[in-house]
C-alpha cells in the first residue's frame, strides 16, 4: 500500500509542545528530553514543553507560534484526547489554521500512569510523539458537519428520576416521549414510604408530578411499553417502541368493577408480594394513567395447552376457587360436550404437565371438573345463533362424534349421528365399567346433546344396514368416528379354546346386561386401562381369584395409577414381569403356562423391552383367560383407503380421507386412544368441516389444535408446598357391586384445591370481567401495538433493582418467616399498604417488640456487590424511627459496618436516631437463626453479630428482621445498553461520558443518563441527575444544530468497481448504489464514520476522512521509528535489541 | 539492602498459597467473629487479630490463643465479604509461632499440630494412639481413664487401627511432603 503514500509537499512546518501536565507526566517522562529529541525531526519547526499546556498560558503560546514562526501543523503531546483535543483545536484555529491540522499525542493515560520505568516511559513517549508528527503533516483542512437536533425527546423509563426530565423538559415547550414498562409510572418511589431524612410522604410528594406527566399537554405518556430498537444519532434517532396490549381501551373509567369480579389472584408486584392483585389489576389506586392492565401472556397456561381440547381448566379452576361453580359450569360446556364423563374417566393429560407438579404435586383438574358439574347439576350447551343449511352425518357416537357434532351443531349445522350397538356413547358405553361412570350420567350428557338439536340413530351399522355412498349423497360432510372395537390376539397356542374371552366383548357384553358365566379363577392378559378394567369388573361379577398378568414392570404399567393402587386394594392380584406362552385345555381352558420377564434395553416407546427367561416357564390352573392387550378398528365394510395396520388413511391436519367430502378420526384413525384424544380429533373434524363448507384455507393457523405444550414459565421459588387433594373413594369392602368407587369432593376439599392453582398464564380467559364492564373497554382482541417515534435526544432513566437477599442463605429470608426485605416493610408501613400502616410480623397480626435492621445485604461484599449502595444507611434509620413512632416500646437494633450519612440533614437524622434510643451495634451480621440456644432465645429470630467496639461476639434475640438490601443494576441492563449503543460497568450500570465533570451524558452522542441506573443514588441525586439530563437536552434543542466531526467516509468514484459489497456493509444504510453510473456513493448525512466501508472495499477505493492510509501508514512509521535500522540487521540478531 | 519485613508483612508472605485477598484489605466488619463458633473460648477475636497483625503488633498475635482455637471450620472465610482467607491467616500465625518456637508451654495445639504433622510424614496416615499423648497429659484421671476406655472399645470393634497404618510408595509421598514444608531433619 505504499504506493498511496504521496510525499507531503511543500515541507509542513510543525510545533510540538509536550506537557508536563503537573508532574502527571513529567514524574516518569523526562519531557524536557522528548522535546529536544522531537526537534530533529525533520518536518519540526520548533518544539517546547510547558508544565500545563491546557492553561490559557499554553494556548496562548500555540497561537503565538503559529503566528510568529508561521506553523502550518500543531502536535500535542499530553493527555487523553476525550480531555483537551477540542482545547487545543480551538487553539489551533485561533492561531488562524484550520483545527484538523492538529494531533494529539496521549503520553499520560498511555504512558506515564502505566509504568513507573522513567526509560522506558521516555522511550514511548518518544515513539508517540514522533509518530503524530509523521501523521499530522498528512492532515487536510476539514469543516465540522452540521446536524440539526429534532426538537423532541425520549425518556426511558417513569421513575421519578424519567419524571423528573420529563416535567423539566416538557414545561420548556419541548415534545417529550416517556416510555415506561410497568402499567404505571412512579417507579421504586411510589413504593416507598417516607422519604428520608425529612420524612415527608413519598406519595404525596411524587403523586402531584405523576398526574402532572399524565396531563401535561407536551407529554406522550407510553405506558405498559418497552423500547424495541434505536437508529440514527444525536439529533435524528429513529425509535420503534412495542406498546404491549393491556386489552383495555381507552374507554376505561377505572371504576373496579372488573377487578371486583374477577377470580385469578397473584401476588402483588407493587406489593412485593405482601399483597395480592388480580389478574385485571390496576397496580396502585394513584397509577397513573389511571386504567386497568390485564395480565396475558403470550401463550396457554400449561393445562390449557396440554388438553387435546384446549378445555380452559385454568379458567374453571379459578372460578371454583372463588366459589363461582355457575360460572364455572358455563365455561367448562363451552368447549365440552361431556363434561361430568371427563371429570370422572378423562386421562387427564393436563395434570402431567401442570406447573404446579414443580412444586410438590399437580392440581387434581379432572376432579374438580367433576366437582362443578355435580355442585351446579343441571346445565344447558350452547344453541347455535343462526342455523345453517347443511347437514353432515356422524358414523358413530363415541366420545370423537358427539364432540364433532356438538361444534357443529354450535356452528348452526344440522347433524345426525348413526350409532350400531343399541346403546349411545361408543366406548363410553360399553367400555368403562360401570362402577367408574354410571349409566344414568351418560344418559344425562347424551340427552343434552340431544336437546340442542343432535339427532342420533341407534342400531344402525353404516356399510350393513346403509352404505357410505348412500350417506354421502344424503349428506354434506360425513365424519367417520367408528372407534376401535376388535380385541387383538396374542397368538400363542391355545388361544381358540372355548374360556378364551376378548376384554373388549367381555365389557360391552356386561355392560349391555348379556349373559357372561366365568369360573373361579381368571386370568387377565395386559397392563392397560382396560386390562384394569376387566380385572375389576370380573371381581365385581363374584370371580374368586383375578389375576393380572403383565409382562412388564408397576412402572411401565400404562394403566393409571390410581386405578392400579385400587385394584390391589380390592383384592387383584397382579403378576408383573409375566407372560402366557401357551393355553392348555381339551375343550375348554384349564390350565396356561406362564413365563417369567426380564428387564432389557428401551424400546421405540422408551419403555425398557421385556425379554423372556428361559426355563422359567411354569403352570397355572385356570378357569377363564381374558385377553386385553390392546384394540383396533373394524372398517372393512366402509371401503375406505387403510393404512397397513387397519387404521383410516386421513390428512394429518384436516383428517380428511381419500373422499373429499368424507373425515375420519378417533380410534378408527389412529389406534386406542384417550377420550379426550377421540374428543380432539372430532373438534378438529368439526373444524375442518366448518372450512370446506366456508371455503377456508383448511390448513392455515391450524398449529395449536390438539396437545402442545404451552412456552410460558412460572416462577415457584417461594411456594410453599400444599399437597394435592386425593379424592374420597367408597371402602374396598364394599365394591362388590357396580356403584361408583369414586364419591368427589366435597366443597371445602375442591375449593382448596383450585387455590392450588399457579395461575402460570394470570389471565384465565373466563372473560367474567367483560360481562361487568360498563362501558365495555375490556377487549380481548387487542395486540400488541409497534409505534415509531423521531427524537433529536434520548435520556436513559430505567433505575434499578433490588438485590435478592434469598442468595444469602444465611440470613434466612424465604426460610424464616419475620424476615423481611426493605421494600416489603416500605410497603408494610405505608398506610395505603397491604397492611394499613401497621407493623407486624408475617402472621399479619402479632406486632414484634424487638426489630433488628441489617445493613450491607450484598453491598460492600466481594461475594455479591463490592460497591456500596449508599442509600441503604439512611433507609435503615427511616424504618428505625418509623419502628420507635408506631411502636414505642419496641426495642431497634441497627447492625452496620460503617455509618454512611454524608448529605444535607443526615447526619443529623443519625444524631436524632442515637437519641430516639436505637440501637446501634458496629458489625457485619454474620447470621440469623432460629435455633435458640437459651431460654430467653426461644421462639426468637437471633441475630448473630460481633459488636466489633465492644470485641465481643452478641447473640441478639428479636422479633424481627429487615435486611437492607444492595441496590443492583435492573436485570437486562446489558441488553439496554447494547440497544441504545452506550457502555455497562460489569455490575450493569451505565458509562458516564466522564465520572467528575460528565455524569449525566454518555460516550453515544445524544444519549444522557438519569437516575439509579448510572449508579446507586437517592431520591434528591435522581431528582438532580433528571433536572441535568433534561437541562442539557434543553440546550442540544435550543442550539438548533450540532456541529459533528466531519469524519466521514467518500468513494473515490473513477476506481470503483460497482461490486456493492459496502452498500450491505454498512451499519447506517448510508451507502447508496447509483444504477446509471455504476458506482456506490456515501449519503455524507447517513455516514457515521465507522470505518467499516473502508476496510470492506476491494478495490481499496473508500477512504475515511482523518484517517486516511496516508495518515495512518505515516503514524505507525513513525511509531515505529527506533525499530527501522532493524530492517538493517539480519534475520535472528534481533534479541540483542 | 532490603530491610526486616514487618511482622504483617511476614504474615502475608506465609499467607501465598491462600486465595483471597490480602489480609492489609480488611474493612474490620466482624462477620469473622460474628461467625466463628469458638470466638467466645478465644481471648482476641479473628477480626481484632487481623487487625493486630496489621498493626504489627507481633507479640500480642503471638500471645493469644485465638489462632490456636481455631476449629478450621472455613466459615469466616466463606463468609468474608473482603475476601480474605482468614482460616489461612490462622494457620500462617501457627506456622510462624511454630517456627520462632514462641508459642506458651502449657498450649494443646502446638504439640497436637507438631504430632499430627510428624505422623502423617512418618506413615502417611494419622495414628490416634501415637496423637493421643499430645493432648491426653490435659486430662484429669477421670477423664484420662475414660478416654483409654472408649479407646479399647473402638480398637476392639476395628475402629481404630491396632498397628499404625501405611500408605503405598511412602517414599514418594515425603519426598513429595520435603518440598512443600521446610521439615528439616526432625522427620
Amino acid at each position: 500500500m505504499n504506493d498511496t503514500k504521496s510525499p507531503p509537499t511543500p515541507k509542513e512546518k510543525v510545533g510540538v509542545y509536550i506537557c508536563h501536565c503537573g508532574t502527571n507526566i513529567a514524574k516518569v517522562v523526562d519531557v524536557v528530553e522528548v522535546a529536544k529529541w522531537a526537534e530533529k525531526n525533520p518536518h519540526v519547526e520548533i518544539s517546547r514543553e510547558n508544565k500545563f499546556m491546557c492553561s490559557s498560558l499554553g494556548q496562548e503560546l500555540i497561537e503565538q507560534d503559529i503566528k510568529e514562526k508561521g506553523l502550518t501543523r500543531i502536535v500535542v503531546a499530553s493527555c487523553s484526547p476525550h480531555m483537551h483535543e477540542r482545547t487545543f483545536r480551538t487553539a489551533t484555529e485561533n492561531g488562524g489554521l484550520n483545527p484538523f491540522l492538529f494531533e494529539m499525542a496521549n503520553i499520560r493515560e498511555h504512558d506515564s500512569w502505566t509504568t513507573d520505568d522513567e526509560e522506558a516511559a521516555t522511550q514511548k513517549a518518544k515513539a508517540l510523539v514522533n509518530g503524530a508528527i509523521e501523521r499530522v503533516v498528512h492532515h487536510q483542512p476539514l469543516e465540522h458537519i452540521p446536524v440539526e437536533i429534532n426538537p423532541n425527546t425520549l425518556i426511558v423509563g417513569g421513575g421519578i428520576a424519567g419524571i423528573t426530565a420529563a416535567l423539566e423538559l416538557a414545561d420548556g415547550g419541548n415534545q417529550v416521549y416517556l416510555v415506561e414498562k410497568q402499567p404505571s409510572i412512579g417507579g421504586h418511589m411510589a413504593q416507598l414510604d417516607k422519604t428520608f431524612p425529612t420524612l415527608d410522604c413519598s406519595a404525596c410528594i411524587l403523586t402531584p408530578k405523576m398526574s402532572d406527566v399524565g396531563n401535561h399537554p407536551n407529554i406522550e405518556l407510553m405506558t405498559y411499553s418497552e423500547v424495541e430498537s434505536v437508529d440514527g444519532f444525536i439529533g435524528n434517532f429513529d425509535v420503534t417502541v412495542r406498546k404491549k396490549t393491556s386489552s383495555v381501551n381507552e374507554k376505561c373509567t377505572a371504576c373496579s368493577d372488573c377487578e371486583e369480579i374477577c377470580p385469578v389472584i397473584v401476588s402483588s408486584e407493587f406489593d412485593v408480594g405482601m399483597g395480592t392483585r388480580t389478574a385485571i389489576y390496576r397496580p396502585f389506586p394513584q397509577a397513573i394513567p389511571n386504567t386497568y392492565t390485564l395480565s396475558r401472556t403470550t401463550d396457554d397456561s400449561q393445562c390449557v395447552a396440554g388438553c387435546p381440547i384446549h378445555q380452559n381448566a385454568h379458567g374453571y379452576i379459578s372460578l371454583i376457587a372463588e366459589g363461582k361453580y355457575e360460572e364455572a359450569v358455563k365455561l367448562i360446556v363451552e368447549d365440552n360436550p361431556l363434561p361430568g364423563i371427563c371429570g370422572r374417566a378423562c386421562a387427564h393429560p393436563c395434570e402431567d404437565v401442570c406447573d404446579r407438579g414443580k412444586v410438590d404435586e399437580p392440581i387434581s383438574i379432572a376432579f374438580l371438573k367433576r366437582f362443578a358439574m355435580d355442585k351446579v347439576g343441571d346445565y344447558e350447551l350452547l344453541r347455535p345463533e343462526k342455523e345453517r343449511k347443511e347437514r353432515v352425518g356422524i358414523v358413530g357416537s363415541g366420545p370423537s362424534g358427539l364432540a364433532c357434532a356438538y361444534d357443529l351443531r354450535k356452528n348452526g349445522y344440522q347433524v345426525k349421528i348413526f350409532e350400531a350397538l343399541p346403546a349411545a356413547g361408543g366406548m363410553l358405553a360399553v367400555g368403562i365399567p360401570e362402577y367408574r361412570l354410571q349409566s344414568a350420567q351418560l344418559k344425562k350428557e347424551i340427552g343434552k346433546i340431544k336437546d340442542i338439536g343432535v339427532d342420533i340413530q341407534l342400531n344402525t351399522k353404516v356399510g350393513e344396514d346403509i352404505t357410505l355412498e348412500e350417506l354421502e349423497k344424503q349428506y354434506d360432510a360425513v365424519y367417520i368416528a367408528t372407534g376401535a372395537h376388535e380385541e387383538r390376539k396374542i397368538g400363542i397356542p391355545g388361544e381358540d379354546l372355548a374360556g378364551v374371552l376378548s376384554g373388549i366383548k367381555f365389557l360391552r357384553d356386561v355392560r349391555l346386561g348379556n349373559k357372561v358365566k366365568l369360573g373361579d379363577n381368571v386370568i387377565v392378559v395386559g397392563g392397560g386401562d382396560s386390562a384394569i378394567d376387566t380385572a375389576r369388573t370380573a371381581k365385581r361379577l363374584g370371580v374368586k381369584n383375578v389375576t393380572m398378568v403383565y409382562r412388564r414392570s408397576r412402572k411401565e404399567m400404562p394403566a393409571d395409577f390410581d386405578e392400579i393402587e385400587e385394584a390391589l386394594q380390592e383384592g387383584i392380584n397382579i403378576e408383573f414381569l409375566t407372560n402366557p406362552v401357551e393355553v392348555k385345555g381339551k375343550k375348554t381352558v384349564e390350565e396356561v403356562t406362564l413365563q417369567r420377564m426380564e428387564l432389557g434395553t428401551p424400546d421405540e416407546s422408551g419403555r425398557r423391552r421385556p425379554i423372556p427367561i428361559e426355563g422359567s416357564e411354569f403352570d397355572v390352573p385356570c378357569d377363564n383367560i381374558i385377553i386385553t392387550i390392546g384394540q383396533r378398528p373394524d372398517i372393512g365394510s366402509l371401503k375406505l383407503k387403510t393404512k397397513d395396520w387397519g387404521g383410516v388413511e386421513v390428512d394429518e391436519v384436516t383428517l380428511q380421507t381419500s373422499k373429499k367430502k368424507v373425515f375420519a378420526g378417533g380410534d378408527c384413525v389412529v389406534g386406542p386412544d384417550t377420550i379426550v384424544g377421540a374428543m380432539a380429533l372430532g373438534k378438529t373434524a368439526a373444524e375442518s368441516i366448518h372450512r370446506m363448507f366456508e371455503k377456508l384455507d383448511m390448513y392455515a393457523g391450524r398449529e395449536k389444535e390438539g396437545a402442545y405444550l404451552s412456552n410460558i414459565e412460572v416462577d415457584i421459588s417461594g411456594r410453599e408446598k400444599a399437597p394435592r387433594a386425593r379424592i374420597p373413594t367408597i371402602p374396598a369392602k364394599e365394591r362388590s357391586s357396580f356403584k361408583e368407587v369414586n364419591l368427589g369432593f366435597t366443597e371445602e376439599a375442591a375449593q382448596q384445591e383450585a387455590n392450588r392453582c399457579l395461575h402460570c398464564s394470570i389471565c384465565c380467559d373466563c372473560h367474567l370481567c367483560t360481562t361487568v364492564c360498563e362501558p365495555d373497554a375490556i377487549d380481548y382482541s387487542m395486540e400488541d401495538e409497534i409505534v415509531d417515534i423521531d427524537v433529536g435526544n434520548i435520556i436513559i432513566a430505567t433505575g434499578y433493582e433490588l438485590f435478592d437477599t434469598r442468595q444469602i442463605p444465611q440470613y434466612g429470608y424465604g426460610r424464616l418467616d419475620n424476615v423481611f426485605t426493605s421494600l416489603e416493610f416500605e410497603r408494610m408501613v405505608n398506610a395505603s399498604g397491604p397492611t394499613e400502616g401497621k407493623i407486624v410480623l408475617r402472621d399479619f397480626e402479632s406486632a414484634p417488640e424487638s426489630v433488628a435492621i441489617v445493613h450491607c445485604v450484598g453491598s460492600r461484599d466481594e461475594n455479591y456487590h463490592k460497591y456500596c449502595s449508599q442509600v441503604c444507611c439512611m433507609y435503615s434509620l427511616k424504618f428505625a424511627h418509623l419502628v420507635h413512632e408506631r411502636l414505642p416500646d419496641a426495642q431497634v437494633y441497627n447492625c452496620y459496618i460503617d455509618m454512611r450519612t454524608p448529605g444535607k440533614g443526615y447526619e443529623e437524622f443519625y444524631d436524632r436516631l442515637l437519641k430516639e434510643g436505637t440501637h446501634f451495634i458496629r458489625g457485619k451480621v454474620a447470621e440469623v437463626t432460629d435455633s435458640a440456644r437459651t431460654q430467653e432465645e426461644e421462639g426468637k429470630l437471633i441475630v448473630q453479630v460481633e459488636d466489633t467496639l465492644i470485641g465481643r461476639q452478641r447473640r441478639v434475640p428479636v422479633d424481627m428482621v429487615i435486611l437492607s438490601p444492595a441496590m443492583e443494576a435492573q436485570p437486562d441492563s446489558k441488553e439496554t445498553s447494547q440497544l441504545f449503543k452506550m457502555g455497562c460497568d460489569f455490575d450493569g450500570f451505565f458509562i458516564e461520558k466522564h465520572p467528575k465533570l460528565d455524569p449525566i451524558a454518555t460516550m453515544t452522542e445524544g444519549v444522557f443518563l438519569a437516575g439509579a441506573c448510572q449508579g446507586p443514588k437517592d431520591v434528591p441525586d435522581s431528582v438532580a441527575q433528571g433536572a441535568a439530563a433534561a437541562s442539557r437536552v434543553a440546550s442540544l434543542i435550543s442550539r438548533g444544530t450540532v456541529m459533528m466531526e466531519p469524519i466521514r467516509a467518500s468513494i473515490d468514484a473513477e476506481a470503483c468497481s460497482g461490486c456493492k459489497i459496502c452498500n450491505t456493509m454498512c451499519p447506517y444504510n448510508a451507502i447508496e448504489f447509483i444504477e446509471e453510473d455504476g458506482v456506490s456513493h456515501v449519503i455524507t448525512a447517513l455516514c457515521q464514520g465507522c470505518g467499516t466501508c473502508v476496510a470492506a472495499c476491494p478495490s481499496g477505493v473508500i477512504t475515511g476522512a482523518h484517517f486516511t492510509n496516508d495518515q495512518l501508514i505515516s503514524q505507525i512509521e513513525g511509531l515505529l521509528w527506533d525499530m527501522r535500522e532493524l530492517e538493517a540487521v539480519p534475520a535472528g540478531k534481533e534479541e540483542k535489541r | 539492602m532490603a530491610l526486616k519485613p514487618s511482622f504483617s508483612t511476614e504474615i502475608s508472605n506465609l499467607l501465598y498459597a491462600a486465595h483471597g485477598s490480602p489480609i492489609n484489605s480488611c474493612i474490620q466488619c466482624g462477620t469473622c467473629s460474628g461467625t466463628c463458633p469458638v470466638a467466645n473460648y478465644m481471648d482476641q477475636s479473628p477480626r481484632r487479630l487481623i487487625g493486630m497483625i496489621n498493626a504489627d503488633l507481633k507479640d500480642d498475635v503471638i500471645d493469644c490463643n485465638t489462632y490456636w482455637f481455631c476449629a478450621s471450620c472455613y466459615h469466616c472465610t466463606v463468609r468474608c465479604p473482603a475476601d480474605i482467607d482468614i482460616a489461612g491467616v490462622m494457620y500462617a500465625v501457627k506456622r510462624y509461632s511454630i517456627w520462632h518456637k514462641t508459642y506458651g508451654e502449657d498450649l494443646v495445639g502446638p504439640q497436637f499440630s507438631e504430632a499430627f504433622v510428624k505422623t502423617i510424614v512418618r506413615s502417611g496416615r494419622s495414628y490416634e494412639p501415637l496423637l493421643a499423648p499430645s493432648y491426653m497429659t490435659h486430662f484429669g484421671p477421670k477423664e484420662f481413664f475414660q478416654e483409654v476406655v472408649t479407646a479399647s472399645k473402638m480398637m476392639l470393634k476395628g475402629r481404630i487401627p491396632v498397628l499404625p497404618p501405611r500408605i503405598k510408595r511412602l517414599d514418594n509421598f515425603k519426598n513429595m511432603i520435603r518440598k512443600i514444608i521446610p521439615l528439616g531433619e526432625s522427620s
